[in-house]
């Protein structure tokens, strides 16, 4: 059985677009983005079928590629930056709404390396499972896993210390 | 903090990352409506018939210098950076010697990379390191004072202590191994590059500050055996010159020399960082030319008598530093150099590059010195290794024009073939293959013939021509063809004819890897029994239309799959589990490993198993080259490549 393209878009829609809006940080760059995503999709589809198990990781395949070219068109990126983490530049992700925790969040996102966000991007914006990561990123799976669990425990700590600097 | 509350501080993350409905509602209708065009099937059915010719790879001959080669006969044969995370490079000064690098690495010590591993030999920081000239001891600066580390004995001495505040910097040996030669840096004197105030610095972030960069002080003499200093020249970067009793350093961004005997002195030519070789012949030194001021990197006789640029810079977009933005209509420097020093061999040398853009990115390159002109084969082919590197910017040097984006990702270069050269209406072409895969069961074969010219830094690329693009992939029903996106309608492999084991069940490929030349298929074939995995190494030979299974690994799985340039060797990147449990649960226990199947002996190599000092995070390959398998590991903070010799060849590459 092979996945449509019905399928796929609206299974798959909102996880592709939070992954590039929080990789860009720029909601206009996001939609032409992500509009070029799925038309890349729907051409490559015609061509071939895809297997319902594969889908997610098939289309995250063509959203990284698509966001690696895009910075390189724009000529940010820097010889030797890994185009696997490209983005990541924003610092004004999120809008001001004056929640201790949300700005907790954002200082300890921008303590993380940028192979960090990606990660933190893949597996818990984009809900991708590690096997597919691992297809994404070419990292043995547990690898993956124990990156994630530090990462986790770096975030956690972080925002830990800023609320009780808040309080 | 708890599972629940990640779980919330991640919803809340994904909350403020609102979806734009309207485009997803306009867009699904747009691309909806397309459908209605109806589909467009091309394709063609063809055996594997291309028969591409072999010509083995274009390597330089390492240097067998017999006579005096004058400098501007020169030409570099490689260049490698030495880190896999490109510009990530943590180390201040290096060393080489035989087949083992030093690195001085400020806040942590002196590590020690041989071709199997990682040590971090002297722990405590170090802000310079210079190996003797038998390659038997170190001497270092840590905190400002001067020590000896005796590689044979593992013991350290204390050569000079820093008196107040100032310090001593870049020490070097002197030919006998007798003297070191330090800078002291009295306590009012800066150190260039760090110094500067602020109101002096550009609003560009990289114009070179080539006079005062390095460290300007007293230069001194100190008997390594009692520690006795004479003052003999005030500059930077000494470095002595074997067979005399002469230092080359640096003053007022001029390289002199110092006759130790006389203390006569006398100026050489324009330039920083002088660094001669063990074996007297030549000096390496950093040109700064231009506005906006470019370094280059030269290499001359010690009498000046010729000289040759080794390393060219480029015109970049300029940043500016305050703001980390681009400016508009500026251009500056692509980057700037340090410190080039050369191996105890006189045949290699070792510079740092950095690029200064929105961040800073610094790599530590290895340049190996020939006195044979690369050919245009030789340029094709390092452009591509360059890409296999994932060296883009070095990749980029082999052209006389901007190439665009030439690195893969998903897929990425994994190796070539040089496959014809020749000239055609007085142009000459190289035409090459490349191959391409990823974690996937996937690889792509693509044919480009390159154009060249000769210049004055040789052949450089002109043009590139793409002539195919194949590629294989694994389905449902069978391993695919396409043609230039093309994928043929009848598998060149049914999953049917893949072979059967007993008792167990075929569940799927998870690597493959073609090779033209013997025209061979490498797969690694995941098979199944009552609760147990396994994963098989076979191979189809379509010439005999045959399979052979080679070996069989219990519970693992495998991202890629490499095989040497003879066929004799098979690389994997397998993980192992403890138990036959793939679903991707937190808690399955596992460990990356490469292995190296030897086809003639039939039997495979472990390779975590031979690496020494630091146990490494993560283990990775690269690229096989001369029966050498370079592959990569993350340990002491840096990415190391590493080489495991699997033919017994006298080099690595």
């Amino acid at each position: 059985m092979r996945t449509t393209f019905e399928e796929l878009y609206n299974l798959y829609f909102d996880d592709v677009y939070r992954f590039v809006l929080f990789k860009t940080g720029s909601a206009w760059d996001t939609d032409d983005l992500v509009s070029d995503i799925f038309r890349k999709a729907f051409q490559s589809l015609r061509k071939s079928g895809i297997e319902p198990s594969g889908a997610k990781a098939w289309l995250f395949v063509i959203a990284r590629n698509t966001v690696i070219d895009y910075y390189r068109r724009k000529k940010e990126v820097a010889y030797g930056d890994d185009p696997e983490v490209y983005g990541y530049t924003d610092s004004r992700l999120f809008p001001d709404q004056g929640d201790a925790r949300g700005e907790c969040l954002e200082q300890s996102l921008k303590e993380l390396s940028a192979l960090e966000r990606e990660l933190l991007n893949l597996k818990y914006i984009a809900g991708l499972k590690y096997a597919d990561i691992a297809k994404l990123t070419g990292k043995a799976e547990d690898w993956l896993k124990v990156r994630t669990h530090r990462l986790k425990q770096k975030m956690a700590r972080l925002i830990t210390v800023c609320m009780e600097g808040k309080q | 903090m708890s599972e629940v509350m990640w779980e919330q501080t991640m919803e809340q993350l994904k909350e403020q990352l609102p979806v734009n409905e309207e485009l997803k509602r306009k867009l699904h209708a747009s691309l909806l409506r397309k459908r209605r065009q109806g589909r467009i099937w091309r394709g063609a059915l063809a055996g594997i018939t291309a028969a591409a010719l072999l010509l083995g790879s274009f390597v330089i001959k390492p240097w067998e210098r017999e006579a005096h080669v004058l400098a501007a006969s020169l030409h570099i044969a490689s260049q490698f950076t030495l880190s896999q995370q490109l510009g990530k490079e943590n180390s201040v000064a290096v060393a080489e010697f035989g087949d083992v690098r030093y690195y001085a690495v400020e806040e942590e010590g002196i590590y020690a990379q041989y071709n199997n591993g990682l040590e971090l030999l002297v722990p405590g920081g170090a802000e310079a390191v210079a190996v003797s000239p038998d390659g038997g001891k170190l001497a270092y600066t840590r905190g400002g004072n001067v020590y000896v580390y005796d590689l044979k004995q593992n013991q350290n001495h204390l050569l000079l202590k820093s008196e107040g505040a100032g310090k001593y910097l870049s020490p070097v040996w002197s030919p006998s191994g007798e003297r070191i030669a330090v800078v002291k840096l009295a306590d009012d004197k800066r150190e260039a590059g760090i110094g500067q105030g602020e109101e002096e610095k550009s609003d560009v972030l990289n114009q070179p500050e080539t006079a005062g960069k390095s460290a300007v002080g007293d230069i001194m003499e100190v008997e390594v055996k009692d520690g006795k200093a004479h003052l003999f020249s005030v500059g930077s970067s000494p470095s002595y010159v074997s067979g005399q009793r002469t230092l080359v350093f640096e003053r007022e961004g001029a390289i002199m020399s110092i006759n130790l005997k006389t203390k006569e002195e006398r100026k050489l030519a324009e330039g920083s960082y002088p660094s001669v070789s063990p074996d007297g012949n030549y000096v390496a030194f950093v040109v700064t030319r231009g506005n906006p001021a470019m370094e280059e990197l030269w290499i001359a006789d010690i009498d000046f008598q010729t000289r040759k640029r080794l390393i060219e810079n480029q015109l970049a977009d300029a940043w500016d530093r305050n703001t980390g933005e681009i400016i508009e209509g500026k251009q500056q420097a692509r980057f700037t150099l340090e410190q080039p020093v050369w191996s105890g061999n006189s045949s290699s040398m070792l510079v740092y590059k950095t690029f200064h853009t929105n961040d800073e990115y610094k790599k530590l390159v290895r340049l190996e010195v020939t006195d044979q002109e690369p050919t245009p084969e030789d340029i094709v082919a390092g452009s591509i290794e360059a890409l296999i590197y994932r060296d883009e910017e070095y990749a980029h040097s082999f052209f006389s024009y901007d190439p665009g984006y030439l690195k893969g990702t998903s897929p990425r270069q994994i190796g070539y073939s040089i496959i014809d050269s020749g000239e055609k209406e007085g142009v000459r072409y190289v035409d090459a293959e490349t191959y391409l895969s990823y974690s996937d069961p996937y690889m792509a074969i693509q044919k480009t013939r390159y154009f060249l010219s000769e210049g004055e830094m040789g052949y450089r690329i002109d043009d590139m021509l793409d002539l195919s693009y194949t590629e294989l992939s694994v389905w449902d029903d069978g391993i695919y063809r396409s043609i230039e996106g093309v994928r043929e309608e009848e598998p060149l492999l049914k999953t049917s004819d893949l072979p059967q084991a007993d008792g167990w069940s075929n569940a799927g490929v998870d690597s493959l890897n073609y090779r033209e030349s013997d025209k061979t298929l490498w797969l690694t074939l995941k098979r199944e029994k009552e609760g147990q995995s396994a994963l098989s190494l076979i191979s189809y030979d379509f010439t005999k239309q045959q399979w052979t299974e080679w070996s069989s690994y219990e519970n693992a799985r495998s991202h890629m799959l490499l095989v040497d340039d003879d066929g004799g060797h098979v690389s994997m990147d397998l993980t192992l589990y403890e138990k036959a449990h793939f679903n991707d649960g937190e808690e399955a226990d596992s460990r990356t490993e490469v292995v190296v199947y030897d086809v003639l002996k039939r039997q495979d190599t472990l390779l975590s198993k031979g690496i020494e000092g630091i146990p490494p995070d993560d283990v990775n390959t690269r690229f096989w080259k001369n029966g050498v398998l370079v592959y990569y590991a993350e340990a002491g903070g840096r990415d190391v490549f590493l080489s495991y010799n699997a033919c017994g060849c006298p080099k690595s590459p």
